[in-house]
């Protein structure tokens, strides 16, 4: 409970009493008893009243007797209570508790309609306060508010609209919105009247549009606008309420965006031709349409500085026939024209209007060509001009200063690229050359390899002849002496015998020798070759053995054979392996004069032959004598051809020299390997080794 | 064993060479000295044996070879060649022509004869078709 008003207390006692209206201890007093039930409540005696008992000790003190406790009361509803105490104990008879009431009563009616007064006043002010709150708001608001009858006309314009279109509120409210603040037709053409009048029938599909506005001084600006339909109670359309957000520097900076955006793609576009292929012709035409589209002009060209200062036209779009002709021909040189002009002082020229196309006279003003905007940008690298890119155009546009920046910063990237390209088609050409030479000289070789295919055919047919012519005679020779010696053509004298046996023995000779230059002949011709068979080895050597034993016993000596066990067969050629050994056997009993000759022939395990391959096994013939030996000077020179020893020698011993050297290129032929071991007068070994399994090399 | 044998040989003292060696030993020697008349007198002898030299002025011994193998007459005759050729690979060429066997000239006259002798097929032999 809150004391609003005492008389004949001390200050400040009510507020620090503590007196509640429930059914608790501190509310069953006279006051809380008076609110709860709404009847007066009489304390007769103080001194003696239960429901004093919190606060008697305080009434007596102040002198109080007895009291009454009225309940304040409007429709039948308790709002307080009004205490009366008394000196005297028993003051409150039924006659002043019935006079109390009705003053209470009074009392509570004149609360009532106090209180009901102010609060009306303080829900005016709250009013007020309120409206004041949203005027404001909508006064200061930085969107345009904005209210507009069915037929147009302003009834309101906010304070921030007002001075967004530039009217006074008093210039604007009743004027219609199209000629105001709506353009009769914006930029596009369109009819804003016909629009107002659409929004109008259709409110609901018009809830947000954007559409162009326009100030009091002209300016178009675009503005974003939110409507919203006030209707009466029957549902008309009463009025339109538009809220609107100025969007036109929003706008303007996305458009900005946007054409940055197409910039970069445009740039991009140039770049990635550039990097792309390394054809130069198809860069620079795909460079020059990019390029004009991005400055949005008529034609152009790009011409490449040639080695000679004169412009070469490389990519052309919308030139005249003259101007054709001119770069055709090579009539612009460095230094003439606009492009001749740029490529010489490698800085670009931009002549912007016809009068400055016509004062420099370029070479198509002055055919008439007219041109009102030229511009050439020099193509530079490494301080370096490679070539000109030029554009122009014969309409009134003018390309933005913005995009003519932006295509120069790409002329050097453009430069670089005609650079690399130019340098990949000379290495190119180059390398076309370079197959041109090389084609030349395989034609060459070629034909000199069938020279000399030829000239060995003619060689090789020559030996064959040769081989024939010789032997021919040779088979009569021997052939005859044979029959002769046998008898068969009739009986002979000891001393006929004796002349036709050396009659043989020449012709023998002769054969050998024939032999011999026709091998070594093969030799040098590259033509000796081996067959490659299985033969038995072992009934090879004794077949030699067979051939040189008469020879060997005839000079007295002795011939000694070791075959080591286990050799029979072998791959190679039987007849030149036979004819080694027969060489080596034959030279040995040829330079002995007594003693012996002695072969021996053993396996090698782990050979390695004159061509590399290792590991072989490989069979070794040994033929050592105990002849005249042979000086260390000459075992060098040994197996050359025509080096018999000591020409001195050759008179004794019958030969044409060329013995070892053909068993040594025969010994190469088969994989293996001939050599000579000697001590001067003590005799001589010759080793002749060869791969049991054959060689590859033939 | 006495046989008809055709010998085709240019060289007229190397025909007689050969003839008069085959004839000592019994044998009946019909000699040409050209292909193209070799293979007229084949036809007219029928011979046991053919010995043919390889270098024939006109046509030479590896056509006559293989004109013959190619004669079902002269399928079963044997042919050997007797040359002077030396160069590798002309025995096999020879051989790849159609001849049975291959001697090389010089003859050696004491050894001739049975040489040849080994190319005859016994009487009743009849080569593989």
């Amino acid at each position: 409970m809150r004391p609003i008003a005492q008389a004949g207390l001390e200050d400040g006692y009510l507020s620090a009493t503590h007196i509640t209206w429930d059914d608790t201890e501190t509310g069953r007093g006279p006051t809380g008893t008076a609110i709860r039930t709404g009847q007066p409540v009489v304390a007769r005696h103080i001194s003696a009243e239960q429901s004093f008992e919190l606060w008697r000790k305080a009434a007596m003190q102040r002198h109080y007797a007895s009291s009454v406790a009225l309940p304040l009361k409007r429709d039948n509803r308790v709002f307080g209570a009004l205490n009366v105490y008394a000196g005297e104990p028993d003051a409150f008879g039924d006659e002043e508790v019935r006079l109390l009431t009705e003053l209470a009563d009074d009392l509570a009616y004149g609360i009532t309609v106090l209180r009901g007064h102010v609060e009306r006043e303080q829900a005016e002010e709250r009013l007020v306060e309120s409206e004041r709150k949203y005027r404001e708001l909508v006064e200061h608001a930085c969107s345009i508010i904005l209210r507009w009858t069915r037929d147009g006309k302003i009834t309101f314009l906010n304070e921030f609209g007002q001075k967004f279109f530039g009217y006074s509120y008093e210039e604007i409210i009743g004027r219609h919105v199209v000629g105001t603040i709506v353009p009769i037709k914006d930029n596009t053409g369109q009819d804003l009247g016909l629009l107002m009048d659409r929004i109008l029938a259709d409110p609901k599909a018009f809830e947000r549009n954007v559409n162009e506005n326009m100030r009091r001084s002209g300016e178009r600006v675009l503005i974003a606008w939110t409507n919203k339909i006030v209707q009466d109670d029957q549902g008309n359309i009463v009025e339109v309420l538009s809220i609107g957000m100025d969007i036109t520097e929003l706008k303007r900076a996305q458009d900005e965006l946007k054409e940055r955006n197409e910039e970069l793609r445009a740039i991009n576009r140039i770049v990635s031709a550039v990097t792309g292929f390394l054809d130069l012709k198809a860069v620079l035409d795909q460079v020059l349409n990019e390029a004009l589209a991005l400055v949005g002009l008529e034609g152009g060209t790009v011409c490449l500085v040639a080695p000679d200062e004169v412009l070469e036209l490389a990519a052309s779009r919308a030139i005249s026939k003259a101007t054709n002709q001119d770069l055709a021909t090579s009539n612009v040189r460095v230094g003439d024209c606009l492009c001749g002009e740029c490529a010489r002082t490698l800085k670009p020229l931009i002549l912007r209007n016809r009068e400055e196309v016509l004062a420099y006279a370029t070479l198509e003003s002055t055919r008439g060509d007219l041109i009102n905007f030229h511009a050439a940008y020099p193509l530079v690298t490494a301080n370096r001009c490679v070539g000109v890119l030029c554009l122009f155009t014969r309409t009134e546009i003018k390309p933005s200063e913005h995009r003519l920046n932006l295509l120069e910063t790409v002329t050097g990237q453009l430069a670089l690229a005609i650079e690399n390209s130019q340098l990949y088609e000379a290495s190119h050409r180059h390398a076309v050359e370079l197959e041109q030479i090389v084609a030349e000289r395989t034609g060459e070789l070629a034909q000199a390899k069938e020279r000399a295919e030829a000239a060995d055919h003619i060689k090789s047919a020559f030996l064959a002849n040769m081989s024939h012519e010789l032997r021919t005679p040779l088979n009569s020779i021997i052939g005859f002496t044979g029959i002769i010696l046998q008898g068969l053509a009739g009986p002979l004298n000891s001393e006929q015998s004796k002349q036709l046996e050396m009659v043989r023995s020449s012709s023998r000779h002769l054969l050998a020798l024939i032999n011999d230059v026709l091998d070594i002949s093969k030799i040098e011709a590259g033509q000796l070759e081996v067959a490659m068979e299985r033969f038995d080895l072992g009934a090879s050597i004794n077949k030699v053995l067979g051939l040189v034993t008469p020879l060997a016993e005839k000079k007295g000596l002795a011939l000694r054979a070791q075959i080591a066990p286990g050799l029979d067969e072998a791959v190679g050629d039987q007849r030149r392996v036979e004819q080694i050994l027969l060489n080596l056997l034959n030279n040995a009993i040829k330079f002995t004069d007594s003693g012996e000759v002695a072969l021996k022939t053993e396996l090698v395990f782990d050979f390695k032959s004159p061509e590399g391959m290792a590991g072989q096994t490989a069979v070794r013939l040994c033929v050592s004598d105990t002849g005249i030996g042979i000086k260390s000077d000459d075992l060098t020179t040994l197996f050359q051809p025509f080096r018999q020893i000591e020409s001195g020698l050759s008179r004794n011993y019958e030969g044409t020299g060329l013995g070892l050297a053909i068993c040594r290129r025969l010994a190469d032929l088969m994989g293996g390997d001939i050599s000579a071991e000697s001590t001067w007068t003590k005799g001589s070994t010759f080793s002749f080794t060869f791969p049991l399994q054959g060689s590859s090399k033939s | 064993m006495k046989a008809k044998i055709l010998l085709i040989e240019d060289n007229e003292q190397n025909r007689y060479l050969l003839t008069f060696l085959l004839e000592q030993r019994g044998h009946e020697v019909v000699s040409a000295m050209s292909g193209s008349l070799g293979l007229e007198l084949a036809a007219k002898v029928s011979p046991d044996l053919i010995l043919l030299d390889i270098q024939l002025p006109g046509m030479d011994g590896y056509a006559v070879a293989r004109a013959l193998k190619s004669d079902p007459r002269f399928k079963s005759t044997p042919i050997v060649a007797v040359t002077s050729y030396a160069m590798v690979g002309d025995k096999e060429k020879v051989l790849a022509a159609g001849a049975e066997g291959y001697i090389e000239k010089p003859i050696n006259p004491e050894t001739f004869v049975t040489e040849v002798e080994r190319f005859l097929r016994l009487p009743g032999e009849e080569a593989i078709p």
